[in-house]
């Protein structure tokens, strides 16, 4: 029989799949020829993976859960996703299960020609390599991780060491340390191995105390047998040497050669990009400009927990949690100057600081809410402690809010009363334009002040908004302005001119939405949670939305935020200012793959949101 | 035309009469390949999608474009196996261009019938016939098949156009039977191109699909879903 031809309608929808998009003509070609096309019905009992013979399954169409034995969740596919990669990759066997979600195609390509592609194209072969490691990070997402517990030495050691030889007397080293500003020096022998220690302290006990001569030879003095660390050591693991030990000093060793001194104070300074540490720091400022200064190691913080694979969520939180510490030291230094209140109140954050979910760039959005019992006077001393905190904020580069969203501007610094008049006047009479910029109130938090002032409040939103169709409507109306950026031939959509040409905006077009639908669900029933992620896990418990769907957006919010923090350490690293403007073209194409997925499922849940709650508006 | 959902022995019968009648080589090699019987569990059987494209609907005065076709082994549509004729002939593309996207400077390369009808049998060998409206596509085959060899086209035939239908009226619906629309009830994608090969590809699709849905992990047998043509 003649030769194979391709069918174009295969060949096509391959050729729009990462990685074989990446595939010469030919290849793509010779791939299309050697698939086999099966069908599969939703519902279908799960069917075993055929492992004895191992193919690569590519979804052409419906959707797919690859389960393993204990039903586990492992992976949810779509078109143009892949299963059955890992033990193509590993050649072990796996009890994994498929089960068929929505009817649907599978194509499937044999071991041979799924290694022959990988031997003759590396983005091929790098991609399913990722992906295996994709996978088996998804299956351990739920393990906690402490960075700091994951640095290594050799992330900290900034200087070489300072050496001397066994047989050098103890006044040349006194002053080879005094010049090189050391308080010890690693002794090694005639070979360059490593034989011994001295410190400050050996020279005062050892030689001083002792009543010695500065011609003493070190190794008379010098400490044997020191214990030693590696450049793969944990810095965990020498900090509890030193503390066991009770010493400072610890000599970083490769293959029995000194190569640096690891000290306390290296310990203290990598602490610094702790957030621990920091809040601790901050606690102890008395003056907006100690304060300024210690803020400026928060870019640092950002870039070790980017660096150390914290989640998105993660480092929100963290972020916040110091935004929260700064806020209430400059509400006690404003207190120390101006006395104590006149009246009890709350300070609240609104947007990213209340959601807990800020970035490298935040601006302030807050407000103080005051006791009803405020007069004209007392409002004197509020607006004062304010203006010092929204100053301070700003020092400490937390711009001011362009929108004056701000506790030194008049109208949100409020009693009471007229704080639940203004949510009310939100909720009852909304309008979309009214409620345009009203959203972020929604998420309010109490950072500092008398809770049950603000609890007060926020019982009153919630009760008022709960249930409330029209009002829901036109906040759903809005969320719904805010699309994915994604053509309806799944390209991108970046701006076409301007300082952000063939970019788009991450926070824009793909968290605010989800945050939107957060916030939208959350309303709708009253609940008092404020986070994101907290927000759609309690929608799932009050059945608003499937766990399928809320662990999609979740995942889709994650993949996002991840991808933002990522954007935005890379331009710390440069110098750069950070933003929000991402070039699609600057991913790699799995990157892009997955921000597709992402945004697709952002689509999808607006969708939803559009049939539950616009109806209010018909 | 004959009816395959008779009896083995007619079935056996008949394919005997045939071969005893043929003349021609490649003919003779086709029917002496063992069709399965027809209580042979239809997931064991080896079908070959076919699809036609023609200058118009009368097999007597309009003639075949192209030939497209595949294999389908172990329920799964085997593309290595898959082929796209044009086929020459001196009477020009005319009108169905529009239809077909086939233009008449694309036929210059193209295989003229006779070697198509033969490539075409020699992959049919041991297969049942897979079509969507078998009663057109037989027609235009059994005209090429005569003209060729002196006789008509003995094959057990499916259609899935006939199953569609038998489906619909059990379930008292009369919607479209066309093949794109047969294959959405499906949830099966729909292809923006159409050619010989596709829609043998697409019908071979829809066919799977069918049997999934209307005998789940069941064996049955063959001659249930054969047609009489």
């Amino acid at each position: 029989m003649t030769i194979s031809v391709e069918v174009s309608a295969v060949l096509d929808f391959l050729s729009q799949c990462p990685p074989f998009d990446q595939l010469s003509e030919s290849q793509l070609a010779h791939a299309a020829t050697r698939v086999q096309i099966a069908y599969y019905r939703a519902g279908d009992a799960a069917d075993p993976l055929d492992y004895s013979c191992p193919q690569l399954y590519v979804v052409r169409s419906g959707a797919f859960e690859v389960r393993d034995s204990d039903g586990q969740l492992l992976d949810r596919v779509e078109p143009g996703g892949y299963f059955g990669y890992p033990s193509l990759l590993t050649g072990d066997t796996i009890a994994n299960r498929l089960v068929v979600i929505e009817d649907g195609l599978l194509y499937r390509l044999d071991q041979n020609i799924f290694q022959q592609l990988r031997s003759n194209s590396r983005p091929f072969d790098r991609f399913f390599n990722q992906a295996h490691a994709k996978r088996l990070r998804h299956a351990v997402r739920f393990k906690e991780q402490n960075f700091h517990l994951t640095r290594r030495v050799g992330d900290l050691i900034a200087r070489k060491a300072v050496t001397a030889l066994a047989h050098e007397t103890v006044v040349d080293v006194a002053r080879k340390m005094t010049q090189e500003r050391v308080s010890s020096v690693m002794v090694i022998g005639d070979d360059g191995y490593l034989c011994g220690l001295v410190t400050d302290r050996d020279l005062r006990v050892r030689v001083l105390a002792e009543g010695r001569g500065p011609e003493t030879l070190l190794s008379e003095v010098m400490t044997k047998d020191t214990l030693c660390v590696s450049l793969d050591s944990l810095v965990f693991e020498s900090l509890l040497l030193m503390t066991e030990h009770n010493i400072h000093h610890l000599p970083v060793i490769a293959e029995g050669l000194p190569v640096a001194m690891l000290t306390t104070t290296d310990l203290v300074k990598s602490q610094k990009s702790d957030p621990v540490y920091l809040i601790g720091e901050i606690s102890r400022k008395d003056t907006v400009e100690e304060l300024r200064k210690v803020s400026q190691d928060i870019p640092e913080l950002l870039r070790s927990l980017i660096q150390a694979e914290a989640s998105g969520d993660q480092i929100g939180r963290l972020l916040t949690t110091v935004t929260d510490a700064l806020t209430r030291q400059l509400l006690k230094q404003a207190m120390d100057k101006l006395g104590k209140p006149p009246l009890s109140f709350a300070w609240m954050a609104f947007g990213s600081q209340g959601r807990q979910d800020q970035t490298a760039i935040s601006d302030q959005d807050n407000g103080l809410l005051v006791a009803d019992a405020m007069t004209p006077d007392d409002d004197e001393y509020f607006k004062a402690l304010a203006n010092y905190v929204n100053k301070g904020l700003d020092q400490c580069g937390y711009v001011l809010c362009p929108g004056d969203v701000m506790a030194s501007t008049d109208i949100w610094r409020q009693p009471l009363v007229s704080w639940k008049k203004k949510f009310l006047s939100w909720i009852n009479q909304p309008s979309p334009k009214a409620l345009m910029h009203a959203s972020i109130f929604f998420d309010m938090r109490c950072i500092y002040g008398d809770e049950k002032l603000f609890r007060q409040l926020q019982e009153t939103v919630c009760r008022a908004a709960s249930g409330n169709e029209i009002f829901l409507a036109n906040l759903a109306a809005n969320a719904l302005k805010l699309t994915p950026p994604m053509g309806f031939f799944k390209h991108f959509v970046v701006g076409r001119s301007g300082e952000h040409k063939n970019t788009f905006d991450m926070k824009l077009r793909g968290i605010m939405p989800i945050n939107d639908i957060a916030r939208i669900y959350a309303l709708s029933v009253g609940s008092e949670e404020i986070h994101t992620l907290d927000r759609l896990q309690d929608a799932v418990a009050r059945k608003l939305l499937t766990l399928k769907d809320s662990r999609n957006l979740i995942d889709a919010h994650e993949f996002i935020s991840r991808l933002r923090l990522e954007h935005q350490g890379e331009l710390l690293k440069l110098g750069h200012k950070p933003d929000n403007h991402l070039d699609p073209a600057t991913l790699s194409s799995l990157s892009r793959h997955q921000l597709r997925d992402a945004f697709a499922v952002v689509a999808n849940a607006q969708a939803a949101l559009r049939v539950k709650f616009t109806h209010g508006l018909m | 035309m004959h009816a395959f959902r008779r009896l083995d022995w007619v079935f056996r019968l008949r394919q005997k009469r045939y071969l005893g009648q043929c003349q021609h080589f490649v003919m003779q090699q086709y029917l002496k390949s063992e069709f399965p019987p027809g209580k042979t569990d239809y997931r064991k059987v080896n079908y070959l999608a076919v699809d036609l494209e023609m200058t118009g609907l009368d097999a007597q005065s309009d003639h075949i474009l192209s030939i497209g076709f595949v294999p389908i082994e172990n329920q799964k549509v085997i593309l290595s196996g898959a082929q796209h004729i044009l086929i020459n002939s001196d009477l020009g593309v005319g009108q169905s261009a529009v239809i077909h996207g086939i233009h008449d400077r694309d036929l210059e390369e193209a295989t003229p019938l006779e070697t198509a009808m033969g490539i075409l049998l020699e992959a049919l060998q041991g297969k049942v016939l897979l079509l969507h409206c078998a009663q057109l596509d037989m027609a235009f085959l059994n005209v090429a098949s005569k003209r060729l060899y002196g006789q008509g086209l003995f094959v057990p035939v499916v259609d899935t156009m006939a199953l569609e239908d038998i489906r619909l009226q059990r379930q008292g619906r009369r919607d479209s039977l066309r093949l794109g629309d047969c294959r959405t009830r499906y949830h099966l994608p729909e292809y923006a191109a159409h050619n010989a090969l596709i829609d043998a590809v697409a019908t071979a699709e829809l066919f799977l699909a069918q049997m999934r849905y209307r005998f789940g992990a069941h064996p049955s047998a063959l001659r249930q879903i054969l047609s009489i043509v």
